[in-house]
């Protein structure tokens, strides 16, 4: 046994007694030494003399009375010693107790500590940087609807904007109220990066010149970047990048060379200019960045997007430091106020009126970020929260049924204390004993946890696509030692107590106690309440699962791949994609395998989307967020591909028939303007006043956009070569007749032929897309799922041992029933009654506990109610079925008995 | 020698509880003013007999009205007595004999 751990536990006990001890020896001291001076003053010695005789007499006190203490000492660490001793010894031998414990422990212990990880990591970790509490950022909240807004396919109020624009970024830098000085983070994303000819593609973030300097992080090689790099056109040495620690050692090899190297990004050429400490991965949790580069270096990458002028460009999130001793409250005030200045400060961005007055309408939140800021937070704090009650469940669930075991085990070895106790043990002696042993369980169990929390905790977010650092830190070691002690305590600490009281019941007859019986029966109320709730939970999550898998999405693209080469990055520049398209298209559609194939703007259920309002004639009244339809860019075939049928007029037509405004539009967008399908063919919609007006050639059936939750989301579609020289980023759709994989080969030979290089290539399906839109969900029900079945089988472990003790105590009293000619049958019956009725008891606990949380997983159902009477029946049933199972066997043998023996006297 | 302070210690003690002071006394008188025991010696003895189980200890009264720490045998003392005090009877009769030979 660990050495530490023992003289730990002895010292902390040791505290207590110690000054005890000290008094009890100096009051010993001065009592010896009084006598002795009295019987010296008796024979006549002067007092004075006498004291000093008796003083010497005493001669070096304070070593024997070290040595004293030590004998004391001594002996509390050796009855610890041989209290681990006969507790190991003891589970050694009860392999089935010790086992069940440490599995229960183990699951537990385990689940908590991975889910609190996770939170800790995403929610919770304070960023290393200086002073992370004074972080915070900016939000707009109090939005007014003139858009449209949906969240996973799920169309909702927007409530809060955590992007502001480029203008109005440049204002708050003017004016930074309760802020002392601020930064912008634009989106993150990955880019094609090429060192020294070898591909990679980083997590970027565009930063402004103030990120690095406000976070004062320092370099860990080179320099990072400042307000310099931020600037039009570029500082002169050329466009600037920081790098991570670990791409620094992916593609450089932690190389000195690093700095200053030559690299491009994008086929733009930047320069390394140095790399960060390897604990700092940005300040967004769950998306760890790799590559920081200035906002401004947005128009050499992108020389169309007009980011830094356009006041309607919502794209920074702004964080800053705010002045100390100011609450997020007050400085949300202070924002608040300051807007018609900031929006003067902003006027050359030329908001339009209407803009303006929305812009005023709006408040400027501050909110604390000491842990970041980042788009997963959100998303997955309430999924967080979701499971972190349900691992709370599990640990309830986990330690009564230990407390149980225990109690159970401590009447079992009432025999055993009830000697000890006789043969002079204290009861505080017996209680010591059943304390080590628990905390020897509860090691074990913890050891157990730990090494299932690293599985989970790296896992779990891998699932849902998250990049965490869940490493065991301090705040997760307290987090572990505060459930340990909880456990410890539940489990521990009720039957120590009885046990130990038991020297007054010992003698007495062996019946068990009342109260702890009916202790243990409330315990599995609990266990079972939690169970229905988890089941339950469970349940609604695999059929909202199994809904959205199986939910229509309008495609019939079993035998469609979809391919977005990266052609731009293996060497095609822009102005030539058009071409290269088109070149593709009529190879591939001459490959053997393949049946159909088009270009899209967007993979069908991808995660872009493009949203315009469309002006129709006679409806111009509707407000143009009622008028808003989602954007599709296609090529002829597309249709075909995807296996969308066509309702009415027909596809587009080749690009060789010459270039013409036209569309297709999905039915409900026909149906809403037109009545019929049929009504909108011929007919003319606008998208602006500056374009022509767009001919209606077709009408198809509803699809998914970006996700399966949509509600048949209205679409309008373009044949993509009306615009004019294609960019990069389409995706090739390829009905195909054989097996995939060669054909997938073929057409990346392909890609590479035309662009003379092998092109980053993504493959995806429209049903792999569905599956990955459903992540989230997946996650929840598998999670929920194993919960449930633990709090499962420990609900009839718990009934099952409960009974097996109550029929071995009442073992007599079944004898005398039987004898006077009950029928086994009968007594059967009444255990696994006993059974039902415990398991009810749960039930309607269990019930009234999920009525009150039905609207936590509300978010992430489908097509199915919290409430939904179907699924709840079945959970019912269930639990009730393994209640009635679990009590069949001691029932069983209590209708076994045989009254002879049982009423033997002992 | 070993095991000597304990033995006297718990005869000592046989006659009714004492304080330490006490006990000293009795051996030094008992004794024909021949054994003199140390109170370094005495109070860590008289602890490690407690940690043994041999005694048990509570404070009281001392006859000049002061508190005072009475010590006890207890049952188990009592046995450990009988045990040493044979021993020590083995001892003696051993070491008389042996000696007893060579001085004939």
């Amino acid at each position: 046994m660990n050495g530490w751990m023992t003289s730990l536990l002895t010292r902390l006990r040791q505290l207590g007694q110690r000054s005890q001890l000290d008094q009890d020896l100096e009051d010993e001291l001065a009592a010896h030494l009084a006598l002795k001076q009295r019987a010296l003053e008796l024979e006549g010695k002067p007092a004075i003399e006498a004291a000093r005789e008796a003083r010497i007499a005493l001669g070096n006190a304070t070593a024997w009375q070290e040595q004293t203490r030590e004998a004391w000492l001594f002996n509390r660490l050796e009855a610890l010693w041989r209290d681990i001793r006969f507790g190991v010894h003891l589970l050694a031998k009860e392999r089935l107790f010790t086992f069940v414990v440490l599995l229960t422990l183990t699951l537990s212990i385990g689940a908590n500590t991975a889910v609190f990880s996770i939170t800790n990591g995403l929610l919770l970790r304070l960023l290393p940087v200086k002073q992370p509490e004074q972080l915070a950022k900016l939000v707009l909240t109090n939005i007014p609807a003139t858009g449209r807004y949906w969240v996973n396919g799920r169309e909702k109020k927007e409530t809060e904007r955590d992007f502001v624009s480029y203008p109005l970024y440049q204002a708050l830098t003017k004016q930074t109220g309760a802020f002392t000085e601020i930064f912008g983070v634009a989106g993150t994303g990955t880019v094609a990066v090429e060192v020294n000819g070898s591909p990679h593609r980083p997590m970027t973030a565009r930063v402004t010149g103030t990120y690095f300097p406000v976070l004062g992080v320092q370099p860990q090689a080179g320099r990072l970047l400042t307000s310099e790099d931020d600037i039009r056109g570029g500082p002169a040495g050329g466009w600037p990048v920081v790098i991570s620690d670990g791409l620094w050692a992916r593609a450089f090899n932690r190389s000195g060379t690093a700095i200053g190297a030559a690299i491009t990004v994008e086929q733009v050429p930047f320069v390394v200019a140095g790399v960060t400490p390897r604990a700092f991965t940005g300040t967004t949790p769950g998306t760890a960045i790799d590559m920081w580069m200035p906002v401004s270096a947005m128009e050499a990458l992108y020389p169309t997007f007009g980011w830094r002028t356009n006041a309607g460009l919502a794209f920074l999130r702004v964080q800053g430091r705010l002045k100390p001793g100011v609450a997020p409250e007050l400085a949300s005030q202070q924002m608040t106020a300051m807007a018609p200045g900031l929006l003067a400060e902003a006027k050359e961005a030329g908001l339009s009126a209407e803009a303006e007055k929305q812009f005023l309408a709006m408040k400027m939140e501050v909110r604390s970020t000491p842990a970041g800021d980042s788009t997963p937070m959100k998303t997955y704090r309430p999924v967080l929260l979701i499971l972190l009650a349900a691992v709370g469940a599990v640990l309830l669930i986990a330690a009564t049924n230990l407390t149980n075991l225990l109690l159970a085990r401590a009447a079992s070895r009432r025999q055993e204390i009830a000697t000890r106790l006789a043969l002079g043990a204290t009861p505080g002696r017996v209680r010591q004993q059943l304390l080590v042993e628990s905390t020897l369980l509860a090691l074990g169990g913890v050891a157990g946890g730990l090494v299932l929390a690293q599985w989970l905790a790296v896992a779990i977010p891998a699932q849902l696509n998250l990049d965490l650092d869940t490493h065991l830190d301090l705040t997760v070691l307290a987090f572990v030692a505060a459930v340990l002690a909880l456990v410890v305590l539940i489990a521990g600490w009720f039957p120590a107590w009885t046990a130990s009281r038991q020297h007054y019941q010992a003698m007495r007859a062996s019946t068990g106690s009342a109260a702890s019986g009916r202790f243990r029966a409330s315990m599995i109320v609990l266990q079972t309440a939690l169970t229905f709730t988890l089941l339950g939970g469970a349940a609604l999550m695999l059929k909202s699962v199994q809904g959205l898998v199986h939910e229509r999405t309008g495609f019939d693209a079993q035998a469609t791949v979809l391919l977005t080469p990266d052609l731009f990055n293996a060497g095609i520049s822009r102005p030539a994609h058009d071409g290269a398209y088109r070149h593709i298209l009529e190879q591939a559609r001459q490959m053997p395998g393949v049946v159909t194939a088009a270009w899209t703007g967007m993979a069908p259920l991808g995660p872009q989307a493009q949203l315009t309002s469309i002006n129709v004639p006679g409806h111009m009244h509707v407000p143009p967020k009622d008028r808003m339809v989602f954007l599709h860019s296609v090529t002829d075939g597309y249709f075909e591909t995807l296996g969308i049928p066509l309702l009415a007029g027909r596809e587009f037509p080749a690009p060789s028939s010459g270039r013409r405004w036209m569309c297709i539009m999905s039915e409900d967008v026909a149906r809403r303007y037109y009545g019929t399908p049929n009504a909108a063919i011929g007919q003319f919609i606008g998208l602006s006043k500056d374009k022509d007006p767009i001919e209606v050639v077709g009408v198809v059936p509803a699809t998914k956009y970006s996700h399966v939750r949509e509600a048949s989301p209205p679409t309008v579609y373009f044949p993509s070569w009306i615009n004019g020289p294609q960019s990069p980023g389409m995706t090739l759709a390829v009905r195909h007749s054989g097996a995939r994989e060669p054909l997938v080969a073929a057409l990346q030979a392909l890609f590479r032929q035309e662009a003379g290089r092998v092109p980053y290539v993504k493959i995806s399906t429209v049903e792999g897309n569905v599956r990955e839109s459903v992540r989230t969900e997946r996650l929840l029900s598998l999670l929920l799922a194993g919960f449930a079945g633990f709090g499962l089988l420990i609900s009839a472990t718990g009934i099952a041992g409960l009974l097996s003790y109550a029929v071995q105590q009442r073992r007599r009293e079944i004898g005398i029933r039987l004898a006077l000619g009950s029928a086994p049958e009968a007594i059967r019956r009444r255990f696994q009654g006993q059974a039902l009725l415990l398991a009810l008891a749960g039930l309607l606990a269990g019930g009234a506990l999920s009525y009150a949380l039905r609207q936590v997983m509300d978010s992430y159902l489908y097509r199915v109610a919290a409430t939904d009477p179907m699924v709840w029946s079945v959970v019912a049933i269930v639990l009730l079925a393994t209640a009635v199972a679990a009590a069949s066997l001691p029932a069983w043998r209590a209708s076994r008995i045989n009254p002879m023996e049982a009423l033997r006297p002992e | 020698m070993p095991g000597t302070l304990d033995l006297l210690i718990l005869h000592t003690l046989e006659a009714g509880p004492a304080h330490g002071y006490a006990i000293m006394e009795a051996i030094w008188s008992r004794s024909g003013e021949l054994f003199r025991v140390e109170e370094g010696a005495l109070y860590p003895a008289l602890h490690r007999l407690q940690v043994k189980g041999w005694l048990e200890s509570e404070w009281g009264m001392s006859e000049a009205n002061r508190k005072a720490k009475y010590y006890r045998l207890t049952p188990e003392g009592q046995r450990q007595l009988a045990k040493e005090r044979t021993g020590w009877a083995q001892i003696a009769l051993g070491m008389g004999r042996v000696l007893g030979e060579f001085k004939s």
